[in-house]
């Protein structure tokens, strides 16, 4: 566990720094993507910066308006930047909001476009699980098998390498994926519900977050998910044509017969 | 074929998420087991007693039980700390029922003592000279400031700084 990491003399939060790097290589990851469904990837990349900006800006004014009282006699502190000042209630919502609507400004609010974002995503949320490994946070069980990690005094289950090394092979398969002539969303639903399915594995080593009758929400909500999403998958591939089922193909070949003829 | 596949994939999801989600749940011991003392969000403080810079008294933590307390790690060469103090002693003197503790990193008496009689601050001061309370909240880097509520709890943990007088009122306000 290490929060505060020196980095050329100086000292850095290696949480936030680990989220910020997981971001800005999914966004770029994601916009590379695009070029193999035909989706415009600079947009997506300009979508995700700006929705991020807006997102941050969102939850600053929302921390300040929560805590008028507090910034009331000395208004102007409201601008100095602070990552532990931000209120999520206002900035998820604002960001989503902005990166959506520049989307869907460009008509790319399209299944494919969640196709294309669906690896990047996972890779930032790799960088999340590496923030909370770095910051000590998402506590294991007690465990005495080889791999624990001591934290706070404990040999505990590395419950965020673990949900690491699951992300890795949903976003690899991911990626894989999104260069199959698959149908548009098959390989969002797909990896949301791989994801689903393997935090109901690996929560189940997690020694915090809430219960609900003895179980843990966050496995519950996965069950659900997962079941839901595979759901709507087969739905997606019973409603769609597959390209070599396409009847515009076949007709498309046999003129093309004719013509060499 | 893919199609049915899938939907029996969905209900093999719910039989044996469902399974492994009562298989794994927490007992009721292990439940317990993140409570012990940490320098971390959601965890009692870890306890300790320093000499403090005035009066030849102890400063124990485990004593402002009750209290709000501000633990700040700062020396008197940190840049940041030293803009910070100012806010500091303003919030130890207008909330009350807060306490701003300043641990001092591992310096003299007579430079701490200098320093609080040139900036004209008067919150308690505990000298951390082994730099033992350092090593007990894992402190990397200064500024650091735990914010802790009146049972004893970690609540927040800001790391670096200079902290405005706004953003301390702020983290102290939803600890009331």
């Amino acid at each position: 566990m290490a929060p505060i990491i020196q980095v050329f003399g100086f000292s850095v939060q290696a949480g936030p720094l680990a989220a910020l790097i997981g971001f800005v290589a999914g966004l770029s990851f994601a916009a590379r993507l695009a070029r193999w469904r035909d989706v415009d990837g600079a947009a997506i990349h300009d979508a995700g910066f700006y929705g991020a900006l807006a997102g941050l800006l969102a939850a600053r004014f929302g921390y300040v308006v929560a805590h008028w009282s507090a910034y009331a006699s000395e208004p102007l502190s409201a601008l100095m930047p602070s990552l532990t000042a931000l209120w999520p209630w206002t900035g998820w919502p604002v960001g989503l909001a902005v990166a959506g609507w520049m989307l869907w400004r460009k008509g790319m609010a399209r299944a494919e476009v969640l196709d294309v974002l669906a690896p990047g995503v996972l890779l930032g949320a790799i960088g999340m699980a590496a923030a909370d490994f770095l910051n000590g946070d998402s506590l294991g069980l007690p465990t005495t098998l080889p791999w624990g990690v001591a934290l706070w005094g404990v040999v505990r289950h590395p419950v965020p390498l673990y949900e690491i090394a699951a992300l890795v092979i949903i976003a690899g398969s991911a990626v894989v994926s999104v260069r199959r002539p698959l149908p548009a969303g098959a390989v969002a639903l797909g990896a949301l519900a791989a994801y689903a399915m393997a935090r109901v594995a690996v929560d189940g080593f997690r020694a915090d977050g809430a219960l609900l009758a003895g179980l843990r929400v966050s496995q519950l909500a996965g069950v659900g998910v997962s079941a839901v999403a595979l759901w709507l998958l087969s739905e997606v591939l019973a409603t769609s044509v597959p390209a070599h089922r396409n009847p515009t193909h076949f007709i498309e070949a046999e003129s093309h017969a004719d013509n060499s003829q | 074929m893919a199609v049915q596949w899938l939907r029996r994939l969905a209900l093999a999801a719910v039989v044996l998420g469902g399974l492994w989600t009562w298989i794994s749940r927490p007992e009721a011991h292990q439940v317990g087991v993140a409570d012990a003392p940490a320098p971390r969000v959601g965890v009692p403080a870890p306890d300790f007693t320093l000499p403090a810079l005035r009066d030849a008294q102890l400063i124990r933590l485990s004593d402002l039980r009750g209290r709000i307390v501000v633990l700040n790690f700062w020396a008197t060469w940190c840049p940041p700390c030293r803009v910070e103090m100012p806010a500091l002693h303003h919030v130890q003197h207008s909330i009350p029922d807060v306490v701003v503790v300043g641990v001092n990193q591992q310096e003299s008496v007579e430079r701490v003592d200098r320093f609080m009689r040139e900036q004209a601050l008067d919150f308690p001061i505990a000298l951390d000279v082994q730099g033992e309370v350092n090593r007990l909240y894992r402190v990397r880097a200064l500024p650091t400031t735990f914010f802790i509520d009146r049972a004893g709890v970690i609540r927040d943990i800001v790391y670096g700084g200079p902290l405005t007088k706004a953003l301390i009122e702020s983290k102290v306000s939803a600890l009331r």
